[in-house]
């Protein structure tokens, strides 16, 4: 389908596209009358009786819950059907790949898919994402861009509005209170850590998202010259910047659970271990995942969270919808829901999902303000200010070339 | 003629899918134009063989699978040994005997992954059998920093593809053994005085084994190229090769993908080379125990004797019984943490909201699964029908060679070009490309249970019976049909087994739209959620097990009326 040109010319000028969302903010006269306005009721009425494919991991109950408790909100408020199809990015990813390459560029199986970093670059770079759309949400006016720049900037790589921004996500560590009395605040402390308490610490393996991020994590601690992560990797003396890496690595290797001749899969098996014992210091990227944990069973009652005293690594994840999506209106309905105060405040609540927000609080009307200050504090969570300061992703290019570098030194 | 069909319906979709991975993997454009018309390359093999840790994979892949086979031919051996020696004596005895057939159809039935994730929960570090001993035997206070899975030699693997893989060698044997004359055998072996291990191993042994050579090697290419397992039991630096594809295959750098292409060649051809190496160490040993088969001796050594069987397959039964018991004391469990033997809070929720979320899962994999067992049964017996009466032995082996390709390929190979010929014919996401899929796994199965009870059923009793009744289709229903209900029986019962425990099929041809109890299994586990893991698998094997009970009343009535008269 043709992209409206009119549209993309709009949209391609960041100036007009900035003085327009001011507009919108200003009042909802404008609104009506704008020709985003226009647009957005053709989709409403496009959309009606239309079934959404979102496709989306599905490995956690309360999330599937979540994505069915939404699905079951846009077919009341919308007529829109939601069909919550369990996949990884990657394989949805390499599935959208071979239809393109199978000439299927209309009636795909995907209409919207959870997405972010290099699944993104991935998708961007090859134009298997349908034109810009996500600034066009009504909803995106409350987007907290201004303070949470990764909602725009998706590990380095500009959104261009190819993805809308769904939740935000910080590297916290979890540890079990009654083996451990005071949490590490750094990686080199945490190299200590497992010097004195042997094969009790671990880290996934990467390419394992976790595993990548405890690397890019360590990395911005330990280098002598951190501005060059923001950079391209091949703009940049990667042996230099990267080799206070290795040496902190190869030290803390042979301390690590089951002398790191095993890493553990995943962020997901670290739990597991750490219920199990067998680790004191588990990872996560939802800051209120461990407070989940411990209230389904599956981590004991005396986790706690933490994060270093320099800030960790953070990022944003999105839905974006395939050049192909059949039901492209109605993905477009769905992923303004998913924005909608309504659904973000019901998301991060602990007892639901938990999954920190999108939008900018102070945007919101004070009935909505109040629903996100009324929400529950996790046993295990930490507050915002406890949270500290985000560090920004480096620049895409990195994960494919620290993966590389790690596989070459540790995959022997 | 039968061969041309053959050739359509399994010989197309499998190289139509093997020629677009090897047209990715020689290309040298990037994934999307690759298809397209573009020059020759060996990029990929190269930056294939340079990928960190290959060569350790590779051969990794290549000892687990014959080191996992080699394993599984000897737990198999030692339960038929058991089970066709002790059926001539005591009453008890045929009572073990029953129940190890019962057992071994179970197995049978009872998913991979969810035997895998048994095995694991049990040996971990801090798995059940620790916490059963710990502290009071261990003196382990914490969990010991033991590698006890995912070892680095792929141990933990190779125990839990041989005895996963055993039950279906022991089905094998029995089957392999109805076709030689086991009872005369028997009778000679006896009256020349050798003892029972004797005539096991020295006289029976080799023909069954001879017989048995196609599910050895199915079992042998399914051990090497077998992804889920591998991840939850096996080596992770490196992993194995199936594993290192499989990756590389979902990785979204774009590169990776055309990389996994040549891998997965790659794989397909150490699967070949595994069989050639098999062969090779089968005339070695061959060649070694020759003298000792006819030194005339009537006796065995301890080790391959009668009591030293009973031990062994009481150990395996004892590994795959306090595995599953772990797994059902998972599925109750709300807390249980390292050195309590038992969950210190129990549940009941969890299994109600799981069976409650994914009823519609259930329905929809019976009915896959039904639909799956009836075509391909009818399908086979049709093949065989045919067959029979063109009497063409030429025909029947180059058309079965064919047919055995989805079990002897590594699927990776494959799938991901059958998928892409589905969706060029817009046929993906449906019914019926699940459908069709699942067939091609199913059919292989069902022939290699019904070949046997087919080609050696008597045919002047079908003959009789169309001369009595005059009519083709009243002598075939009322007379073989009605004789062979055994295994037919079985066969639909295995092709449903089959059909519920495909997981990549369902998920590359079915768009992901198509989910099924096993897929549902597979996304949930990547939750990490134990209890919801173990409740999903011990549904998942519930609906195979049925169809394995409904099966055995044919079976076991069938196999009373023959025994009747003796």
């Amino acid at each position: 389908m043709p992209i409206n040109t009119t549209k993309q010319t709009i949209l391609t000028s960041n100036t007009i596209r900035s003085s327009l969302k001011k507009a919108l903010l200003l009042s909802s006269a404008i609104l009506t009358t704008s020709a985003f306005a226009d647009d957005w009721q053709q989709d409403l009425e496009q959309a009606k009786g239309q079934t959404v494919y979102f496709h989306a991991w599905g490995g956690s109950q309360a999330i599937n819950d979540y994505i069915a408790w939404a699905g079951e909100q846009v077919k009341e408020q919308y007529d829109v059907t939601v069909n919550h199809v369990k996949a990884d990015a990657a394989v949805v990813v390499q599935r959208i790949k071979t239809e393109k390459e199978a000439n299927v560029t209309e009636g795909g199986k995907v209409d919207l898919m959870w997405i972010n970093g290099e699944n993104f670059k991935a998708m961007k770079a090859n134009d298997l994402l349908t034109g810009p759309f996500a600034t066009d949400l009504p909803n995106y006016q409350y987007v907290d861009t201004e303070n949470k720049p990764t909602t725009e900037l998706d590990f380095g790589v500009p959104t261009d509005g190819l993805e809308s921004p769904w939740g935000m996500a910080q590297l916290v560590f979890y540890y079990d209170s009654e083996q451990l009395e005071k949490p590490p605040t750094s990686m080199t402390e945490l190299a200590k850590l497992a010097e004195n308490d042997k094969g009790r610490i671990a880290y996934p393996a990467p390419p394992a998202f976790h595993g990548t991020t405890f690397l890019k994590q360590a990395l911005v601690e330990l280098t002598a010259d951190a501005d060059a992560l923001s950079k391209p990797v091949d703009d940049v003396d990667f042996a230099a910047v990267t080799a206070p890496l290795w040496d902190y690595l190869d030290n803390l290797h042979p301390n690590l659970w089951q002398a790191g001749k095993n890493f553990p899969k995943d962020g997901q098996q670290m739990k597991q271990l750490v219920n199990d014992g067998e680790l004191i210091v588990g990872i996560s990227f939802n800051p209120n995942e461990a407070s989940r944990a411990v209230a389904n069973g599956e981590l004991p009652e005396t986790i706690k969270s933490y994060v270093h005293s320099r800030g960790t690594i953070g990022n944003t994840h999105f839905v974006a919808i395939p050049f192909n999506a059949s039901a492209k209106a109605g993905a477009k309905v769905f992923a303004n829901f998913l924005l909608s105060p309504e659904a973000q405040t019901r998301k991060a609540n602990t007892d639901i999902w938990g999954d920190p927000t999108v939008l900018a609080i102070d945007k919101l009307s004070t009935e909505q303000q109040q629903a996100f200050a009324a929400l529950p504090v996790g046993s295990a969570s930490l507050s915002p200010a406890e949270l500290g300061a985000v560090l920004p992703e480096p620049h895409a290019s990195w994960v494919a070339a620290l993966e590389a570098a790690w596989l070459e030194r540790y995959n022997k | 003629m039968i061969a041309c069909f053959l050739l359509c319906v399994f010989g197309y979709p499998l190289i139509a899918g093997f020629l677009n991975t090897a047209v990715v993997a020689f290309s040298n454009q990037s994934a999307i134009s690759a298809t397209a018309n573009s020059s020759l390359t060996f990029n990929y093999f190269k930056d294939f063989f340079t990928y960190p840790g290959v060569g350790k994979s590779i051969v990794l892949a290549l000892w687990v699978g014959l080191a996992s086979t080699a394993l599984a031919v000897f737990i198999a051996s030692n339960i038929c040994q058991v089970l066709l020696l002790a059926n001539t004596t005591t009453k008890s005895s045929s009572r073990v005997s029953k129940l190890i057939m019962v057992f071994s159809q179970w197995m049978i039935s009872f998913p991979h992954v969810a035997f895998a994730i048994s095995l694991a929960l049990l040996i971990a570090p801090s798995g059940s059998l620790l916490r059963w001993l710990s502290p009071w035997l261990t003196g382990f206070e914490r969990p010991p920093n033991w590698i006890t899975l995912h070892d680095p030699y792929g141990l933990a693997l190779i125990l839990g593809l041989a005895l996963k893989e055993s039950a279906f060698l022991v089905m094998s044997f029995l089957s392999a053994s109805s076709q030689i004359p086991l009872h005369n055998y028997q009778q000679h072996g006896m009256t020349m005085g050798y003892r029972p291990a004797a005539i096991w191993w020295k006289i029976l042994f080799q023909p069954i084994y001879q017989q048995s050579k196609l599910p050895i090697f199915i079992v042998l290419s399914y051990s090497l190229a077998v992804v889920e397992i591998s991840l939850i039991l096996g080596p992770n630096t490196p992993p194995s090769l199936p594993v290192l594809v499989w990756q590389l295959f979902t990785d979204a750098e774009p590169n990776h993908q055309l990389i996994a292409s040549a891998g997965a060649l790659i794989l397909a051809a150490v699967v070949i080379l595994s069989f050639a190496s098999w062969l090779f160490i089968e005339k070695i040993i061959a060649t070694c125990f020759k003298a000792w088969q006819f030194n005339g001796r009537r006796t065995t050594s301890l080790a391959l004797g009668r009591t030293s069987a009973y031990i062994q397959c009481s150990i395996f039964y004892l590994i795959i019984a306090l595995a599953i018991l772990t797994l059902i004391i998972m599925a109750f469990s709300w807390r249980w943490r390292f050195q309590t033997p038992l969950p210190t809070q129990w549940q009941m929720s969890l299994i109600f909201k799981t069976i409650k979320q994914t009823q519609p899962l259930i329905t929809q994999s019976i009915i896959l699964g039904v639909s799956t067992a009836v075509i391909s049964v009818c399908f086979v017996i049709a093949v065989l029908e045919l067959l029979v009466a063109s009497q063409s032995k030429l025909l029947s082996n180059s058309s079965v060679g064919l047919m055995y390709l989805p079990l002897l390929l590594p699927p990776l190979v494959f799938l991901v070009g059958v998928q892409f010929q589905f969706i060029q014919l817009g046929l993906d996401g449906s019914f019926t490309a699940v459908l069709l899929g699942h067939l091609l796994y199913a059919i292989p199965y069902v022939y290699l249970v019904l070949k046997g009870p087919w080609l050696a059923h008597d045919p002047w009793q079908t003959l009789h019976a169309r001369l009595l009744t005059g009519s083709y289709i009243v002598a075939f229903l009322k007379i073989k049909l009605a004789q062979l209900k055994a295994p037919i029986a079985y066969g639909l019962a295995l092709a449903l087994a089959v059909s519920i425990a495909q997981y990549l099929t369902t998920l590359l041809l079915g768009a992901g739209r198509f989910a099924t109890i096993t897929t549902e299994a597979v996304t949930l586990s990547s939750g990490g959620d134990r209890r919801v893991v173990a409740i999903m698998a011990l549904m998942q094997c519930s609906i195979p097990l049925l169809g394995f009970f409904i099966a055995s009343r044919f079976y076991n009535t069938t196999a009373t009326r023959k025994q009747a008269p003796q």
